[in-house]
């Protein structure tokens, strides 16, 4: 039988969650060659994505994609990692800065698929949509 | 005899005189008395003739007249009839058209005063268009010249209270 992504995704996971630093090279080892064997390694990359995203959630781990105009200094991202961690009640906030001119300030918070847009271009288009342009 | 004879008058000559008188009235009568009498009753009989045939045609023209009166009557009360409806025919037929350009004015007018509201639309549109890309452009100058790093970070600052 054929498993699918997320199946493996969480098997992986039932089998490393409880598991020490070494038993998990172990496990992911023997894994690899599992996929090997079934031959879905091609579908490792994403099977791995999967996992993330278990293991995160699991952990209370979120991870966010933060644009801003400049790169943000360490207060900021203390600042940012707060938020999000009563936002989203986590534990761990993992900050991936994207720097990009063109937000002309402010940021973009990415987590998953929900977006938080506090850029000035977004503010720039609003008041260019209140006036009808 | 004698008298005549004493008043100078031949007995003979007179009888002769008198046959001959006679002679010549039986010759008139027959020659001349009878025709010209003929001719007389003809000449009556013709006038008689005439003024009946003229008292007849006097009488044809009085009802000729009176036929063409009538004629006349009938005539001019179908004119007037002709002429009443022509009248109520023109009075409809002008009101009919009165009322057909009184419409199409009022189309006319209705259109031109879309047309101009739909003029007057689209200039404001392109005013507000070209305003806010004017409102925009300032904005978007003001924003790049006034933000700097510090005030940006303050901006983030307050997006995450």
């Amino acid at each position: 039988m054929r498993l699918s992504v997320n199946q493996y995704a969480k098997a992986l996971y039932a089998s490393v969650k409880d598991k020490s630093q070494d038993d998990i090279s172990l496990v992911v080892a023997n894994f690899l060659k599992l996929l090997r064997k079934n031959g879905q390694m091609k579908s490792a990359g994403k099977i791995i994505d999967n996992f993330s995203a278990i293991w995160n959630k699991e952990n209370g781990i979120v991870e966010a994609d933060v644009t801003s105009r400049e790169a943000l200094d360490r207060a900021s991202q203390d600042g940012i990692k707060k938020f999000i961690m009563e936002k989203y009640a986590a534990k761990e906030v993992i900050i991936s800065n994207i720097v990009d001119e063109d937000i002309r300030g402010g940021i973009i918070i990415r987590i998953g698929d929900e977006l938080i847009d506090a850029s000035v271009r977004r503010r720039l288009a609003d008041l260019g949509n209140s006036l009808g342009f | 005899m004698e008298l005549l004879d004493n008043l100078g008058i031949d007995g003979r000559l007179l009888l002769a005189q008198l046959i001959n008188f006679v002679i010549l009235l039986a010759v008139l009568y027959k020659f001349a008395y009878g025709p010209v009498l003929k001719i007389l009753e003809e000449r009556t009989k013709k006038i008689e003739n005439g003024l009946k045939d003229a008292e007849e045609s006097h009488k044809k023209l009085a009802e000729i007249s009176e036929k063409e009166a009538a004629v006349l009557v009938e005539a001019r009360k179908n004119a007037q009839q002709i002429i009443k409806k022509s009248e109520e025919t023109a009075v409809k037929n002008a009101e009919e058209i009165m009322a057909l350009a009184k419409d199409q004015s009022n189309k006319i007018l209705e259109q031109a005063k879309k047309q101009i509201e739909q003029e007057k639309e689209k200039i404001l549109a392109e005013v507000k268009t070209e305003v806010a890309g004017l409102i925009m452009v300032a904005a978007g100058k003001i924003v790049d010249e006034k933000l700097d790093s510090e005030k940006d970070r303050d901006l983030i600052n307050r997006s995450i209270k």
